[in-house]
C-alpha cells in the first residue's frame, strides 16, 4: 500500500492545542511571582505560538511513511532527519495509541515493535482512527506465529 | 497444597538463606539506625522491631519457598502472604547463571538465576543454593539441546576452553582506556575529599611559600599568578600522580573484576566465569548472539591487543545492561581472533574481510565537529578573559589531523551472512551483526551532516534497550547509505521469520 494521508492540519492543531495548554501552566505561576508579569508572559507567547505554529507544519512536513509489501519505511525530523526501514518480518506487534486529545480529534498513532526497535523509532502519529486500525489489521496479518525459543 | 505435592520431591533453599537474607537486611538498618541514633530511645525501639519483623519474614519466606524439577519443568512455590506457583517449561529455559560474593564463597553456596528466552527478565531466582545443587540444576535443567530443531542446522564448534592469565589482566587494565576516566573521577573526588597526598608531594617539588594552606588545586591556580614555571611543574607532577593512580586503580579493577576469567564451551553453549570478589558464572547459546564487539583502545592497537564482548537478548527489561553484554575475552591477542570468531560467528572469514571506508567528506565533518569546539572555547576565553586566547585557534591544525585519523577508522564490510562496522579514533569498536538479526535500520543525518550529503547507518538488534552499543557506520555517502540499507532490507526479509 502507498499512502501519505493529509492529515497535517488535524496534526498541527493537536500539536498547537499541546503547546498552548503547557504555556498555560508557564504563564500562571509567572503571573504570581514576577513585578512585570506582562513582559515575560508576552515574550514567551511571541516566542512559542509562532514556534508552535510552524513547527507542527513542518514536523509534519517531514514525517513520512510508507509501507511495502515487505518493510515498513518511516522518515521524521525536520533538523535531524532520521529514515528507518523495519523489514516486515521483524515486526512483532502494532499498537495504535490515542491520547485524549487525539480522541476529540478523532486521530491515531500507529506504534511499531519489533524486538530491537526502542518504540519511540517506529510511531506513525496523526493517523485518522479508522485508518490507523485497518493498518494495524494490514501489519498484524504478515505476522505468522513465529517460532521463538 | 494438594495432596501430590507432599509425595514429590521438593527442595528446599539452602537453610543459611534466612541468615544471608537478614543480612542484607542489616546493612540496610544499620544506615537507617545510623541515621536515627540521633533521635530517641522510641525511634530505636521501632528499628528493632522492625529488624525482628524482617528476620521473622526472611525465616518465613524461607519455609515457605520450594522448587521441584520435573520430567519438562520448574516447578517453584514461594510466598509468605501471598501464596505463588510457577511452573517455567524447561524447553524455555535458557541458561542457569551464577553468582557469589566472598561471603557466599565461604559457605560454598551460590544464587542460581534461571533465565529464560520469553523476555521476562530472570525467571526465578533461587537465592543460595550449595554449589553442588546449583550444578545439578544446571546439569538437570539446560542441557538438552535435542528439543530445539533449529539447533541442528548449526555447526556445532568442538569443545573449547581458554582461560586467562593475571598478567594477561593486567595488561586488559592497563589498556583500557578507562585509567582516563578514572583520573577524571579522581582529580574531582581529590578536590572535594583530598585523599591523595597532593599536599605533600606539591611541598617536595615547589617553594613553600608559594604553598596555600588550602586543596591543592586551588593552590595551583594561585600559584599561577605568581610563577608560571613552578605551576607548569606542579600541574606536570599532579597528571603524572593521577595518571599513574588511575592506571594502578584500572589495572586492579580488571584483575578484580576477570579474576580466572574462563571460556569454556560446547556445541551452541558458551560458558564464562570470573571475579574475585564476587564469581560469577554464566551460560549463554551462541543462536542468542545479537552482535560480537571487538575493542581496541588506541594502547591495545599498538599492542596488537583486543577485547571481544558479546550482546545476547532473550533477558528481560529488568536485567541491567551488564547482564546483556558479555565479555567473550577480557584480553586477546590479534592472532587468536579468527579463533574466537570461528566460535561465534561461523562462517566468517577475519582475513578476508574487505573494509569499504566512509565517505571521504566523513573527514570534513569530523573536522568541522572539532572546529566547532575549538573555535568556540578561543571565542568566548577572548571575549571574556584575555586576547590572548585567540592563540588557541591553532589547535585547529592539530584538529584536522585527528579528524583525518578518525576518519581512517571509519569503516563497514559486508561478507556472507555478516555485515561489519567500525567506528572510533580512541576506543575503536568494531561490530560484527549476523543479518538475521538485524531488527530494523535506521539512517540519520544531522544538520552538518545533510549540508555535506552524509548519513549514518545505524543497525538495530535486539537486547539494547537504552541503544548504548549499536553498531553504525558512521558518514556514508546519502544515496550509497540509502541503497545498502534497502538492500540489507531485503536481505533481512529473505532470512524470513525469525528472531
Amino acid at each position: 500500500m502507498h499512502a501519505w494521508r493529509l492529515t497535517g492540519i488535524l496534526f498541527a492543531g493537536v500539536l498547537t492545542l499541546a503547546v498552548g495548554v503547557l504555556e498555560a501552566a508557564v504563564l500562571v505561576p509567572n503571573d504570581v511571582t514576577v513585578l512585570i508579569p506582562g513582559a515575560i508572559t508576552a515574550g514567551v507567547a511571541l516566542l512559542t505560538f509562532p514556534f508552535a505554529l510552524v513547527w507542527p507544519g513542518l514536523r509534519y512536513r517531514f514525517w513520512r511513511w510508507q509501507i511495502l509489501v515487505d518493510r515498513a519505511v518511516i522518515e521524521r525530523g525536520v533538523v535531524w532527519r532520521a529514515r528507518s526501514v523495519i523489514p516486515r518480518v521483524r515486526i512483532q506487534h502494532v499498537d495504535t495509541r490515542t491520547s485524549p486529545l487525539q480522541r476529540w480529534l478523532g486521530l491515531a498513532s500507529l506504534v511499531i515493535y519489533t524486538a530491537g526497535t526502542r518504540g519511540a523509532d517506529a510511531e506513525i502519529p496523526g493517523l485518522a482512527a479508522e485508518d490507523a486500525e485497518r493498518l494495524r489489521e494490514e501489519l498484524a496479518q504478515l505476522e505468522e506465529p513465529d517460532e521463538r525459543i | 497444597m494438594s495432596e501430590s505435592d507432599a509425595a514429590a520431591d521438593w527442595r528446599r533453599l539452602h537453610p543459611l538463606t534466612p541468615l544471608f537474607r537478614s543480612l542484607q537486611l542489616f546493612y540496610v538498618l544499620v544506615v537507617a539506625g545510623f541515621v536515627a541514633s540521633f533521635g530517641d530511645r522510641p525511634v530505636i525501639l521501632l528499628f528493632l522491631a522492625a529488624a525482628a519483623i524482617g528476620v521473622t519474614f526472611n525465616v518465613l519466606a524461607y519455609l515457605r519457598f520450594g522448587y521441584l524439577v520435573t520430567e519438562d519443568s520448574l516447578i517453584i512455590k514461594h510466598g509468605v502472604l501471598f501464596r505463588q506457583r510457577r511452573v517455567i517449561p524447561r524447553s524455555r529455559i535458557q541458561n542457569v547463571d551464577l553468582s557469589a560474593g566472598v561471603l557466599q564463597q565461604i559457605f560454598a553456596v551460590v544464587t542460581a538465576r534461571v533465565e529464560t528466552a520469553g523476555g521476562g527478565g530472570t525467571e526465578a531466582t533461587l537465592h543460595l543454593v550449595t554449589q553442588a545443587e546449583a550444578a545439578r540444576l544446571r546439569r538437570t535443567l539446560v542441557t538438552h539441546p535435542a528439543d530445539i530443531p533449529e539447533l541442528e542446522q548449526q555447526p556445532l564448534a568442538e569443545l573449547f576452553a581458554r582461560r586467562v592469565s593475571l598478567l594477561d589482566l593486567a595488561i586488559a587494565g592497563a589498556t583500557s582506556n578507562r585509567a582516563g576516566v578514572l583520573v577524571g573521577v579522581l582529580l574531582g573526588g581529590n578536590y572535594f575529599f583530598d585523599f591523595m597526598p597532593t599536599d605533600w608531594l606539591l611541598r617536595r617539588f615547589l617553594p613553600p611559600e608559594l604553598l596555600a594552606p588550602e586543596a591543592a588545586v586551588e593552590s595551583l591556580v594561585t600559584l599561577a599568578r605568581h610563577d608560571l614555571q613552578a605551576a607548569i611543574t606542579g600541574l606536570a607532577v599532579m597528571t603524572l600522580l593521577f595518571g599513574v593512580a588511575g592506571w594502578a586503580l584500572s589495572v586492579l579493577d580488571s584483575v578484580v573484576r576477570f579474576f580466572d576469567f574462563t571460556l569454556s564451551g560446547r556445541g551452541d553453549e558458551l560458558r564464562i566465569s570470573y571475579g574475585l570478589v564476587t564469581r560469577r558464572e554464566k551460560g549463554f547459546r551462541l543462536q542468542r548472539v545479537q552482535n560480537l564487539q571487538i575493542e581496541e583502545p588506541i594502547l591495545r592497537r599498538w599492542l596488537k591487543l583486543t577485547s571481544l564482548r558479546l550482546q545476547t537478548a532473550g533477558y528481560g527489561p529488568s536485567v541491567q545492561e551488564a547482564g546483556r553484554i558479555d565479555t567473550l575475552a577480557p584480553i586477546a591477542r590479534l592472532a587468536q581472533l579468527p579463533d574466537y570468531l570461528r566460535l561465534v560467528c561461523p562462517g566468517l572469514n577475519w582475513e578476508a574481510i574487505e573494509w569499504r571506508p566512509s565517505h571521504p567528506r566523513a573527514r570534513r565533518r569530523m573536522f568541522v565537529r572539532r572546529a566547532i569546539v575549538v573555535i568556540l572555547v578561543s571565542g568566548v576565553l577572548a571575549a571574556t578573559v584575555t586576547r590572548l586566547s585567540l592563540f588557541l585557534l591553532l589547535a585547529l591544525v592539530p584538529a584536522w589531523f585527528l579528524a583525518a585519523a578518525h576518519y581512517r577508522h571509519l569503516a563497514h564490510a559486508r561478507q556472507g551472512n555478516y555485515v561489519l562496522m567500525r567506528e572510533g579514533l580512541w576506543n575503536r569498536r568494531s561490530y560484527v551483526v549476523p543479518i538475521q538479526k538485524i531488527q530494523a535500520l535506521q539512517l540519520r543525518q544531522s544538520p552538518i551532516q545533510r549540508w555535506l550529503g552524509l548519513g549514518t547507518l545505524t543497525l538495530e538488534t535486539a537486547g539494547d534497550p537504552m541503544g548504548l552499543h549499536l553498531p553504525r557506520a558512521i558518514d556514508l555517502g546519502t544515496s550509497y547509505a540509502n541503497e545498502l540499507m534497502e538492500g540489507l532490507a531485503t536481505e533481512v526479509t529473505g532470512t524470513g521469520l525469525a528472531f
